[in-house]
């Protein structure tokens, strides 16, 4: 090892001296989100998550090609009664189903597992004895949890798109039983296939109030359930302030208030109004959040 | 990359008016007594305090700690439970920010640059931890490739080398695919001792590194600490275990309630206490012989004898003036009366005996 004789010695003024001050240095953030990812990827509740969030609008296409029986219209989970007649919109009905409650929970648990998780492990301080900031860390963790959220809303379209097209109806694509809109129009299969990728990536983006909040909670606590049940509860109880008359004042406010404007996009011309503000909203809840979670994170005692 | 001649760390130049930053640390520098680390210093630590919780109901886990460690040193760093070691351990590596005071590594000042100065260190604090269910192998991958190796050190294959490495240094080559999980309590000691060699420190921090380890491996972990000071690795071990730090380092320090009680190097602070230990054939007839005062004239001092065993403990009795019993007479006069002395050595102090007479357990006040 050529290290042994320095003769440049340390400096007091703590000059970065060679090879040894180099290092470390400029590590590109994108090896430490790899990682990040990578642990994610391997973890077998990763994909257990999205199974079962996968899982449940199967179950429910089964019944609703066995039964034949839908909703009727203005009634139970929005575009359910559309889905009889083209299978095509089912993707979008599915997002619908599972994103007041279960995609909230998973990205609750993932996100709340992001720091406390790996102090309850014991992992963490091993993650910051790497020569890598607690900043780079935190941006990283976070780019793993809106890469499961993407994945998640992406994995159940795709089985929607298949269980919807093969179970339910499956309108010819020119023809008059191709999908309607909300508002009662006709939609062409391109107008079907980008409104969908909007609604995806709206999802995704409503979800980013929650992983911020949740990530905040993983980086107050050392116990990861915490964190995860205290962001389901504060999005409960938004859910709850939503439904209530008297809470109107702050009802535009709250991070669930526009989580069920994606029908908007499924409406003759598009309601942009609501979808816009729901953006506006989400964007200001990641932005506060994280930056207390950074700030909390990045002057933490490090103790687990 | 390694052409570009400008580094952005680079300090600025200490004569540039206008760096005020700078002249500030200076200015702070000056009103603080105490100077920076030494030339080649590992561990530099100038009235390092941290005050846990609020300032009233708050508990002082430091109190002004300073502390000089050489770099090729090995160092023992001792204390009971609740004496600050951790904390003291956590703040040098920056997981705990330190209320006042300042800390370098390798002479740099942290926490402020860490990022640049944890590439050199490895260090195990408290438990080792890992994920369990991945391999032995993939846990060491994913914590390096993290960070980009040491230069030319950097690509995939040469990663999987210097694990494969690693792990062959510490024994843990035939398992390295097994996972982490169904290891033994050795087995992850070993582990975490292979996560700070994959990078050739220059400086380790290690938290009692052969607890756990049955003889064999025990044997083995101290030959290659051993071996990496050997090539100028300085070994920073915190440990209860004062076998394995009498073993291992040549300098302890030794924490108590919050500073260090003792610091001094293990040879001086094992003194002799002054007490002879010789192992005999006839312990009774050899007590009987030196006890007499005829005994006494002809060793030049009187010794108190007390017989434990087989053996025999001489405290010579000391009169002012008379000169100091020798071994070797003692040791003389038996042979000359037909007794054998299978054993004697003078009596030094255990590092036990330095940390309990210097430090109190947690509750005694």
């Amino acid at each position: 090892m050529s290290h042994v004789a320095d003769p440049s010695g340390p400096s007091p003024e703590g000059a970065p001296r060679g090879s040894a001050g180099r290092r470390g240095l400029r590590l590109p953030l994108l090896a430490l989100i790899l990682v990040e990812l990578r642990k994610l990827a391997v973890r077998p509740r990763t994909w257990v998550t999205i199974g079962l969030l996968c899982l449940l609008p199967s179950v429910v296409a089964v019944f609703l090609a066995v039964t034949d029986l839908a909703p009727r219209p203005g009634q139970g989970p929005t575009f359910l009664s559309a889905v009889l007649g083209n299978g095509a919109l089912y993707p979008a009905a599915a997002l619908g189903l599972i994103l007041p409650v279960f995609l909230p929970v998973a990205v609750c648990v993932v996100a709340g597992d992001a720091i406390a998780g790996e102090a309850a492990n014991g992992t963490l301080r091993y993650l910051l004895l790497r020569p890598v900031s607690r900043t780079r860390l935190l941006v990283a963790k976070l780019v793993a949890v809106l890469a499961f959220t993407t994945t998640a809303v992406l994995a159940v379209a795709g089985t929607a798109y298949v269980t919807g097209t093969q179970l339910l109806g499956n309108a010819p694509t020119e023809l008059s039983l191709a999908a309607t809109t909300v508002s009662g129009t006709g939609l062409t299969p391109e107008d079907l296939t980008w409104r969908t990728v909007l609604v995806i990536g709206y999802m995704s983006v409503s979800m980013m109030g929650v992983a911020a909040l949740a990530l905040l909670l993983s980086t107050l606590t050392d116990s990861p359930l915490a964190a995860a049940l205290g962001g389901l509860a504060l999005i409960v109880g938004s859910s709850v302030l939503v439904g209530l008359d008297s809470a109107d004042a702050v009802r535009d406010l709250l991070p669930t208030r526009y989580w069920l404007s994606w029908v908007d996009l499924f409406r003759n011309p598009i309601l942009w109004t609501d979808v816009r503000a729901g953006l506006i909203v989400q964007l200001g809840y990641v932005v506060v959040l994280l930056g207390a979670a950074w700030a909390t994170f990045t002057t933490r005692d490090i103790t687990s | 990359m390694s052409a570009d001649p400008v580094d952005p760390d680079d300090p600025v130049d200490l004569d540039d008016p206008l760096d005020l930053e700078e002249d500030e640390r200076l200015d702070a520098s000056r009103a603080d007594e105490r100077p920076g680390p030494p030339p080649g210093s590992a561990v530099a630590l100038r009235g390092l305090t941290k005050r846990f919780g609020s300032s009233r109901g708050g508990v002082t886990a430091v109190d002004g700690l300073d502390l000089d460690v050489a770099e090729g040193e090995r160092f023992g760093f001792l204390g009971p439970n609740g004496s600050g070691k951790t904390t003291t351990v956590r703040m040098m590596l920056g997981l705990v920010l330190p209320t006042s005071g300042r800390a370098w590594l390798l002479g740099e000042r942290v926490p402020g640059r860490l990022p640049q100065v944890l590439a050199d260190v490895g260090a195990v604090v408290e438990s080792v931890a890992a994920y369990p269910h991945l391999s032995a192998r993939t846990n060491l991958t994913l914590l390096d490739a993290s960070a980009p190796g040491p230069a030319g050190q950097r690509g995939r294959r040469s990663r999987r080398a210097r694990v494969d490495a690693a792990l062959e240094a510490v024994g843990l080559d035939g398992v390295g695919r097994r996972r982490v999980g169904a290891f033994s309590l050795g087995m992850r000691q070993r582990l975490g001792l292979a996560a700070t060699l994959v990078r050739r420190p220059r400086l380790l921090v290690l938290d009692e590194p052969t607890n756990g380890l049955d003889p064999q491996g025990i044997r083995a972990v101290t030959d290659l600490l051993l071996e990496l000071n050997a090539d100028g690795t300085t070994l920073f071990l915190s440990s209860h275990l004062l076998a394995e730090v009498e073993e291992l380092c040549t300098r302890v320090g030794v924490m108590d309630r919050g500073s260090l009680a003792v610091v001094g190097d293990v040879a001086d602070l094992r003194a002799p206490t002054g007490r002879l230990l010789l192992r005999v054939d006839a312990p009774g007839a050899a007590a009987g012989l030196l006890g007499t005062t005829s005994a006494a004239a002809r060793l030049g001092g009187r010794l108190d004898v007390r017989v434990e065993g087989d053996r025999l403990v001489l405290t010579p009795q000391s009169a002012s003036g008379s000169p100091r019993v020798e071994l070797s007479a003692v040791v003389a006069a038996l042979v000359g009366e037909g007794i054998a002395v299978l054993e004697a050595v003078p009596e030094r102090s255990t590092l036990e005996d330095v940390v309990l007479a210097r430090t109190r357990a947690v509750g005694e006040r």
